[in-house]
């Protein structure tokens, strides 16, 4: 096969950050692909999610209504592009649900977040990759790591509480 | 499927070859060159990775010029569903300037006949226009009148 479907890390176009997570794959892929649990963790705090819809399969809906702390609200709809349960979530703001492309997305990505096995723990791997090289400057000047940082830190305190 | 009758091109056909077949011409490469673009136009390559994050990839000559296109398969439900787009290359990887996303669909009438519809997707207005004003509904429906003369062949 010719074909990769996990390139390599483009450090020009991809963006990615990493952390080791003590909880094991099975519950970070709930916490990750269950509404109740999604919405606890997907935004940095204080921004709150009031609402949450997620489809983890091809052309699935993804759509996140947030509260900022300010009182303003902000609605994203993002689309699911694969489910590969235990190990990998892919998802995309280029389309929403059903496939429909989107004409001027806020970022311009498609992400993929991994969950590796390491011992009891689990290494939680999320990269987001762009078009062109200044798609993503723009995204992580917008303040790509900080924000997918701090998730990923919420999620790291979340998970262990839960005895799947 | 909703359509956006601002962004979206549908052609429907009942074709006179049962699905299994039409699937198959569709997503083996050796088939594929037969039919897929109107003749004389020809293609030139093509390489199939038949499942979501695979690559989607055809060149085309016409009138002598060579036309790449790199795409990926998004969604694949053998015999009933294609899902295929140039937004993204093989491992979901964003392109720049994505022209449509295609969706195709087989659905079985009985008696080896198909309701076949493919739907192309545009991200904004102008390119839906610029695709029909190409020849969507011509190129895309002569396209399925040869599918179904080169199944049929393949079932005798």
């Amino acid at each position: 096969m010719t074909t990769d479907r996990d390139p390599a890390l483009d450090p020009a176009r991809d963006l990615r950050v990493e952390r080791l997570i003590p909880a094991p794959a099975a519950t970070l892929w709930r916490c990750l692909t269950e509404a109740d649990r999604l919405r606890r963790w997907w935004v940095p705090s204080p921004v709150e999610i009031t609402d949450l819809v997620i489809e983890p399969q091809p052309g699935g809906r993804f759509f996140t209504h947030m509260r900022l702390p300010d009182g303003g609200e902000h609605r994203v709809e993002m689309m699911i592009l694969h489910a590969e349960p235990q190990h990998r979530l892919r998802f995309t703001d280029l389309m929403t649900a059903g496939f429909v492309p989107v004409a001027q997305p806020m970022f311009g990505f498609a992400a993929e977040i991994a969950l590796i096995a390491e011992g009891a723990a689990t290494r939680y791997v999320a990269t987001a990759r762009h078009a062109r090289p200044e798609d993503a400057s723009r995204h992580r000047e917008m303040g790509f790591h900080d924000g997918w940082g701090t998730v990923a830190d919420q999620l790291a305190a979340l998970a262990p509480s839960f005895d799947d | 499927m909703q359509l956006d009758p601002e962004l979206d091109l549908q052609l429907v056909r009942e074709l006179n070859a049962p699905r299994e077949l039409l699937y198959k011409c569709w997503t083996t490469p050796e088939h594929l060159v037969h039919w897929f673009v109107p003749k004389p136009h020809k293609v030139t390559h093509c390489s199939l990775d038949v499942r979501p994050g695979g690559a989607c990839n055809t060149t085309f000559e016409v009138e002598g010029n060579l036309m790449e296109n790199n795409g990926v398969y998004l969604e694949v439900i053998p015999n009933e569903k294609l899902v295929f787009t140039d937004g993204y290359t093989a491992g979901w990887k964003p392109a720049p300037e994505p022209f449509m996303t295609a969706i195709v669909t087989f659905e079985d009438l009985g008696g080896g006949r198909t309701r076949y519809t493919a739907t192309a997707r545009h991200r904004n207005p102008d390119t839906a226009k610029a695709h029909k004003d190409m020849g969507f509904y011509d190129g895309w429906g002569t396209v399925a009148t040869q599918l179904e003369t080169y199944a049929q062949g393949l079932k005798a």
